[in-house]
């Protein structure tokens, strides 16, 4: 696509995004030569340490959570959700907020945006994952609400269309629609 | 045997000597669950605690399982190998050096034995000691007291827990509990006034209630007696309170007015003086043989438990005993602390203990023979009123276990008789020897020893032995012949050698543990106490306004840690966790002993703490001298119940008999929050709106009513649910985060002046409501409404999201946060019921009416082709157990129900009635029968 194709002024025509001078392979050249320098920053090991450390306490803590049971959280009858929820709120939050930024760059033809779509992209579905954590095992049951509580293929129910994973309204939507079919007791 | 298909014997526990009439449910020749004999006089069908919680005994992983030797496996042959040169060596000095310990015995058969034992051994003695029955202070009552509480009208209680504890109290409650239960408003109640320290179930359901101290109460008994001009001995010295002196006024003007249908009963740890004067006040006002009557006593060879093992242990010391037998019981952990019976027992040479654990008692004998729990037994029991039970065995002992009737059989001579023909030889004697007085139920004669034995099996007692007044109980016995069978009307002067003066300590045993002899089982041990919702811990009590004189903060919030009290007497000390408990005594601390134990098993070993130390034989129950001091520790108790007070939301309705009379409207408009409910649908009482169209009931629609009249705050009905529904224990730990698991709970208020409070008392299962705020939000519908209105739970459809327990106004849900269910142990799989689902980790759970025993009802109902479930047919575990018959359960849709006719009374209300949630369990209000001539102000 070039801009060449459009009158001028016309606001299809792609703003240019290279530098004047770059050609596509230079660009390439200067994005992928990044990993090949043999000075690697100590930072970069400070930072990956770290991030390797907190990953490990993630995996160690649910494995222990899923041995022992949610009781390890210090929940109790009256007070039923306490970590699980608010760390399952909080990262909905950071999600909204997220997305709620691209929605506005792109309404307002923000086109830079483009620049770090990949980059937003796969932090919104870390987000997600990360919060997709949370309803999964603050269950008591984790191995069967995979089974109970995921959307799957029903002849008298919603089609599962498993969501993408920067949308967040749809998840949350075939949730609602998939507890509505149950309030109703039309199944199971 | 029918698989799926539940049989039923009759059977006997027996407890402090007497017999609680079971019941037992046999599942594939395994017992799962007790209930009362309904046909036996005793039970009617209802039990208490233990006879609820007894069950888990039997599967015990921790009973004692083979003859020890000085710790070393033996033999039964082994045992009676070595038996032989010891009693041969009795023989040839007429036994002299021969003692028998035993706890209580009212068993026919056992004293039977004893007492050929005796003739054999003409020198031998025979010593009872029981910690908790049977031991007396100042002398023990020439006389047993057996109650009519049914036809009084005014109960006048001197520290007697008659409805809470003791052989009795099942028939008891079920008689005081007939004149609770309001079917109009003008239905006569009866009035109770309780004077006592402890604030105690029967307390707890007085009409008016005086906080006295213990050694008070001698005084105010002659003051009441004095009042009705009865003969009170001996004045007590000692003055009673300007405030007490009215009380003794009103009380014995309202006795005056209710001759012959009025009772005054003198509780147990109450010295003979005082049930002497209550004997006056019962024959002045013409109660005798109406509303009370008294017999001999029935536990055979009556002895006071204290003086009996202190003479034992003077012998012991002296070293006038050579063998030792102790047939059931604990006494090294139990006995007195002044006799030191541990170092006494050191000084016999031949030390034989016969016990269901390897305890501390046996750790000091040299032998240790297993004892057979009673669901494997063959033997005998007389209940409260004399009437003898039989104890049938319900499966093979599980373990190497002996009763004592089989050891005194082998040493008298007939080693190797069968259990059952002992006990069964005995009452083919008793049938051909005195002439075939025993007769059926009807009253026909029995046309051989064989059909007399099988009809006793069958009912679980022998018509007709029920002792009548004033007659000794078994001619048979030598003992009792060469007992005086007085009944003296005057008082014999009893000098009381306790301190008068000073800070009083009262001892009590743990009402679910009693004296360490439950020490090992969960299920009690996790039962919330009566009134302070404890568990696994003992306490000690103190008022709340000497809890301020001290320093301790009056109200706790939260399960948290309660500060130490050191409590000195006698030269010994103890330290106690505190719990400031409103009612008590003024300058009086109770403490419960039973706990501390140190080889109970794995589940007693080391809980709580040890108050024997303090007990003396002198004062086993009340002294004064007490000195009570704070510590800087704390210690973490474990409660069940975070706040007793109301806080103006009335979760129990409670107006008087006069209130009540005049407007029997006045109990719906008992706090009433936000809109007043629409209108009136009939059955439940509000109509609320709902998004939710009416559901219809074509067949049954089940509800359940509870008169908080009625019930007393035992908490059978907890035990009952306990062993009916597999409900698993969660142990300290968890109860203290508030995780336990019980579906149904007893939640006790306060209301009033704390120190002299009014007590009320509410058992909570799950409501079932019509519009459940549980359902709607479950979403893998694992909880949802059946088409007979009830509130199912879908165990394996249940993910753990612990939504519905989120959005549950009542709290009545259970979570299993952990693994509490034990899958490892084997001897505990057998307790369990088959009919209901074992949950596992990660579910929740609750109350289900039920529900397997409804389907039960409905599937004989199809086979039998009847066309629908006759009221009463299904009995919920907590209604069966309930001996005052507060729970009932049935068809809303059968107008001619009990429940449909409870759900009519003006009393029915429903609880949180203004959330619209429609709950299908109502309630019926307290309504207490007060008496303007006593201080009303204090009752709430």
């Amino acid at each position: 696509v070039d801009a060449s194709q459009f009158p001028k002024g016309d606001f299809r025509a792609p703003i240019p995004v290279i530098a004047p001078g770059h050609s596509l392979g230079s660009v390439t050249d200067q994005l992928t030569g990044l990993v090949l320098t043999k000075k690697t920053p100590l930072v970069w090991f400070g930072i990956t340490g770290t991030f390797f450390v907190l990953l490990t306490g993630l995996i160690v803590s649910l494995c222990y959570l899923l041995l022992k049971g949610i009781g390890i959280w210090g929940n109790n009858v009256p007070v039923g959700w306490a970590f699980d929820i608010i760390n399952f709120v909080w990262w909905i939050g950071i999600g909204h907020a997220g997305t709620l930024i691209s929605r506005f760059c792109c309404s307002s033809s923000q086109d830079w945006r483009t620049l770090d779509q990949p980059l937003r992209g796969s932090d919104d579905a870390v987000r997600v994952a990360v919060r997709a954590i949370f309803p999964l095992v603050h269950t008591g049951r984790p191995w069967l609400a995979r089974y109970w509580l995921f959307p799957y293929p029903e002849h008298d129910g919603p089609v599962a269309e498993l969501p993408q994973p920067a949308d967040l309204g749809r998840l949350r939507r075939l949730h609602l629609r998939v507890r509505c079919r149950r309030c109703s007791g039309s199944s199971v | 045997v029918v698989p799926g298909r539940p049989l039923f014997y009759a059977t006997a526990m027996p407890q402090g000597g007497f017999g609680y009439p079971l019941l037992a449910e046999n599942h594939m020749g395994r017992p799962t669950k007790l209930e009362g004999n309904p046909d036996h006089p005793a039970s009617l069908g209802a039990t208490e605690l233990f006879g609820q919680a007894s069950v888990l005994g039997l599967y015990d992983p921790d009973r004692s399982r083979t003859i020890l030797n000085r710790g070393e496996v033996r033999t039964w042959a082994a045992f009676q190998a070595a038996l032989t040169p010891i009693l041969n060596a009795q023989k040839a000095i007429g036994g002299s050096t021969l003692r028998i310990l035993t706890e209580p015995v009212t068993s026919p058969t056992l004293t039977a034995q004893i007492h050929t034992l005796l003739e054999s051994y003409p020198d031998t003695r025979w010593h009872q000691w029981d910690a908790v029955y049977g031991t007396t202070q100042d002398g023990a009552p020439t006389t047993q007291a057996i109650y009519k509480l049914e036809h009084a009208d005014v109960v006048v209680s001197l520290d007697a827990d008659f409805l809470g504890f003791g052989a009795g109290s099942v028939r008891y409650t079920k008689d005081f509990s007939s004149r609770r239960r309001m079917h109009t408003p003008e239905h006569e109640l009866n009035r109770m006034y309780v004077v006592e320290p402890v604030p105690t179930v029967t307390g707890s359901n007085a009409d008016h209630r005086l906080a006295l101290k213990s050694r008070d109460v001698h005084a105010f008994a002659a003051a009441v007696a004095s009042g009705i001009g009865a003969n009170a001995g001996a004045a007590p010295s000692g003055a009673l309170s300007a405030e007490a002196q009215k009380w003794a006024q009103a009380i014995a003007t309202d006795l005056s007015a209710h001759k012959g249908k009025s009772v005054v009963i003198a509780g147990d740890r109450q010295p003979a003086a005082v049930h002497a004067i209550a004997r006056a006040m019962n024959d002045a006002l013409g109660n005798t043989n109406t509303t009370v009557s008294y017999t001999a006593p029935i536990a055979q060879s009556p002895a006071d438990g204290a003086a009996s093992l202190a003479q034992l242990v003077a012998e012991m010391n002296a070293g006038k005993v050579d063998a030792l037998f102790i047939l059931g019981g604990n006494p090294v952990f139990t006995a007195p602390a002044d006799l030191n019976f541990a170092d006494a027992l050191g000084k016999v040479a031949n030390r034989i203990h016969l016990g269901l654990y390897d305890d501390e008692t046996a750790e000091l004998c040299h032998w240790h023979i297993p004892e057979a729990h009673y669901l494997e037994s063959w033997g005998d029991v007389r209940s409260f009123d004399g009437t003898v039970s039989l104890i049938q065995p319900l499966i093979a002992p599980l373990y190497d276990g002996r009763t004592a009737i089989e050891v005194l059989s082998t040493m008298n001579g007939k080693a190797g008789l069968a259990p059952m023909d002992i006990v069964k030889e005995h009452w083919a004697a008793q049938f051909g020897a005195t002439g075939s007085p025993l007769r059926r139920r009807d009253g026909s004669a029995f046309t051989n020893a064989e059909s007399f034995w099988k009809n006793a099996l069958h009912d679980g007692f022998i018509a007709g032995t029920a002792v009548t007044s004033d007659a000794p109980t078994k001619p048979a016995s030598p003992a009792k012949s060469a007992e005086a069978k007085t009944t003296p009307t005057a008082v014999t002067s009893q000098p009381i050698p306790t301190a008068k003066s000073g800070t009083e300590i009262v001892f009590r045993p743990d009402p679910n543990i009693l004296d360490g002899r439950f020490a090992n089982h969960a299920w009690l041990q996790e039962l919330p106490k009566p009134l302070s919702k404890v568990t696994w811990d003992n306490v000690a009590y103190i008022s709340p306004a000497h809890a301020e004189k001290l320093g301790i903060p009056v109200f706790r919030s939260g399960n948290g840690n309660q500060p130490v009290l050191e409590i000195a007497y006698q030269g010994k000390s103890v330290r106690m966790p505190v719990w400031v408990m409103p009612g008590t005594a003024d300058d009086t601390v109770i403490v419960h002993f039973g706990y501390g134990r140190k080889r109970a098993g794995k589940v007693g070993n080391g809980v709580g703490v040890n108050a024997f130390p303090l007990r003396t034989s002198r004062a086993p129950w009340f002294d004064g001298g007490a000195t009570v001091t704070v510590t800087s520790e704390t210690y973490l108790i474990a409660s069940t119940q975070n706040h007793f007070l109301m806080e103006g939301r009335n979760p129990v309705r409670v107006a008087t008999a006069e209130e009540y009379k005049k407007d029997p409207t006045s109990i719906e408009r008992i706090g009433q929050h936000g809109e007043p409910a629409a209108k009136a649908d009939g059955a439940g009482k509000h109509e609320t709106l709902s998004l939710y169209p009416p559901r219809e009931y074509k067949g049954a629609k089940w509800g359940m009513s509870i008169d908080l009249n009625a019930c007393t705050g035992c908490g059978v009905c907890v035990a009952a649910c306990v062993a009916e529904n597999n409900i698993a224990v969660v142990g300290k730990s968890q109860v203290s985060r508030s995780r336990e698991m019980h579906w149904i709970r007893v939640d006790t208020y306060f209301d009033g002046d704390p120190t002299a409070p009014a007590t009320y008392h509410q058992p909570l299962p799950c409501q079932q409501c019509e519009n459940a705020p549980c359902e709607v939000v479950c979403p893998v519908a694992a909880t949802v409404h059946s088409d007979e209105g009830l509130n199912d739970m879908v165990y394996n459809r249940c993910v753990g999201t612990r939504y519905c327990s989120n959005n549950c106004p009542y709290k009545v849900r259970r979570f299993n946060f952990m693994l509490y269910t034990d899958f490892t142990t084997p001897e505990l799989f057998a307790q369990r019921n088959p009919d209901v689902t074992v949950r596992s980790r990660g579910v929740m759970e609750k109350c289900t009416y039920c529900v397997q025993r409804i389907s039960h009802a409905r599937i004989d109902a199809k086979t039998d082709g009847s066309a629908g479930i006759a009221d009463g047919t299904i009995q919920t575990a907590c209604e069966q157990a309930c001996p005052a018959d507060a729970i009932v359960f049935g068809d809303l849709n059968q107008a001619e129900s009990r429940v449909s006719k409870a759900a009519h009374q003006e009393r029915n209300y429903s609880l949180l009635d203004e959330l619209g949630t429609r709950p299908r369990t109502t309630y019926l209000a307290v309504v207490r029968n007060r008496n303007a001539a006593v201080k009303p102000a204090a009752q709430g």
